[in-house]
């Protein structure tokens, strides 16, 4: 458990390196890739810089999230069963909500990135279609191992477009799926209730991220 | 000695006992966590007493102890527990990996000053870390409910029952189960404390990650631990098996009803 908490966090710490290539003759053109270099290299280079105020990173940090990542494939599944009782009203508030709740939880992990590299190792088919593209997270304390992370990657009209993120074994996404399955079996099935807590969450990010 | 660890395990039971009477009467969400209530309101002691005392000595560890410092209890630590390793992987049937943890920890103990500096990493000699719980899965018991060990947190009832076998296989704990042997005894819980406070403060800013960033820290702790248990155990079967493809769990689909 240890092991993997620590993984956790340094993939937080990792969105934002410049990618390493482990293997550059077999996997150069390979897009996937290309799509996970061209994504650390936009972190590192346009959100995460110096001299940035807090609100504007995240503000940037936002647009690529919604640009890179399925979030309507991602928001239906994480809410399970309940999606198809929602109305359409309730889905929204909760994809916004959801949505909000992801970019300010990264946005706090971003503070503390401390010079983590990713190696990217390589890419091997996912279920409907999707790709895996495995990577490693290395960081400069010698002490601390490399960590897999592993990017689930959509393919959307000739777009990659992320639909999860996998560190040591544990998704990403499944994880945010039983968090809300949870919270819904306590709330007699709410999804408006589950939307009102996530938006009382992400009120309470924003102030201890200052923005 | 063994008459306080008595006390303190019964103290355990009690304690859980009474936590289960406290908590919510809500059914359970999961199959896998029919302890749920019972659960619930060990995490919330666990929560009570980590923020009261653990975390602060964690933090107090890790802010005052020089990194190095921690590094070298962090190795002690790590060497001392890997016969335990060594131990699981014979009775897997995993001569091989049996052999590596034995590599590992004679090599750090002779040139690594008593296991202070990982002499061993620096070799390029594998990690061979397994425990009790995937001993146990190995021969078959098949994986039994979420189970939330009261101090010590997120487990299942065969993988806690893992722990104590563990707990007790550690060469330094044969010995101190002789009640004469006051200086063994002393040392080892010397041992214990700095072990947990050195766990703790390894885990410090992922525990605060999620109880910042979750609606329900209870719950996405849970999904987390079972996830990365399962994929321990399919990794560890991996390397029995010898390169067999399994299923990967975070290899689902998206289209399914779970």
């Amino acid at each position: 458990m240890k092991a993997f908490l620590l993984a956790l966090f340094a993939s937080g710490l990792m969105l934002f390196s410049p990618a390493v290539h482990a293997a550059d003759k077999a996997n150069i053109k390979d897009p996937a890739i290309v799509f996970v270099d061209s994504l650390a290299d936009t972190f590192i280079h346009k959100i995460f810089v110096k001299d940035k105020k807090e609100s504007a990173k995240v503000d940037d940090f936002r647009n690529v999230f919604k640009d890179n990542c399925d979030i309507p494939f991602i928001s239906k599944f994480v809410l399970g069963k309940a999606y198809k009782t929602a109305s359409a009203d309730e889905r929204k508030a909760f994809q916004d909500a959801f949505t909000e709740n992801v970019v300010l939880t990264w946005a706090g992990r971003f503070k503390e990135y401390a010079g983590q590299t990713i190696a990217v190792k390589g890419t091997r088919p996912a279920q409907s279609g999707q790709i895996y593209v495995d990577s490693t997270v290395i960081s400069p304390n010698p002490n601390t191992k490399p960590i897999a992370l592993i990017w689930r990657l959509k393919n959307n009209d000739g777009y990659y477009k992320i639909a999860d993120l996998i560190v040591e074994g544990v998704s990403m996404v499944m994880t945010y799926r039983s968090e809300y399955a949870a919270i819904l079996q306590n709330n007699g099935g709410s999804v408006a209730a589950l939307a009102d807590s996530l938006k009382a969450k992400n009120k309470t990010l924003k102030q201890s991220l200052g923005i | 000695m063994a008459t306080t660890r008595k006390l303190i395990l019964s103290g355990f039971l009690a304690l859980t006992l009474l936590f289960s009477a406290c908590a919510s009467t809500s059914s359970p969400s999961y199959k896998e966590d029919p302890l749920e209530p019972l659960n619930r309101g060990i995490y919330t002691f666990n929560d009570i007493v980590d923020t009261v005392i653990i975390r602060p000595l964690a933090m107090m560890y890790k802010t005052v102890v020089p990194v190095i410092m921690q590094d070298i209890i962090a190795n002690f630590i790590d060497n001392i527990t890997t016969p335990v390793s060594a131990i699981n992987y014979a009775l897997q049937g995993n001569a091989d990996m049996a052999g590596v943890a034995i590599g590992r920890f004679m090599t750090n103990t002779v040139f690594g000053l008593l296991g202070t500096l990982d002499v061993a990493s620096a070799l390029d000699i594998p990690e061979a870390k397994t425990d009790f719980g995937l001993t146990l899965a190995k021969w078959g018991v098949t994986e039994s409910p979420y189970f939330v060990i009261p101090l010590l947190g997120p487990s299942t009832i065969r993988d806690g029952i893992g722990k104590g076998v563990d707990f007790f296989l550690q060469p330094i704990n044969i010995l101190a189960l002789n009640p004469n042997n006051q200086t063994i005894n002393d040392l080892d819980w010397v041992r214990l404390g700095a072990e947990v406070l050195d766990t703790r403060a390894r885990a410090l800013t992922i525990t605060d990650d999620i109880k910042l960033n979750s609606v329900d820290p209870y719950a996405t702790m849970r999904s987390m631990y079972l996830q990365n248990r399962r994929h321990s155990i399919s990794a560890d079967m991996k390397v029995i098996d010898r390169g067999v493809p399994r299923k990967e769990n975070y290899d689902f689909d998206f289209s399914a009803d779970y």
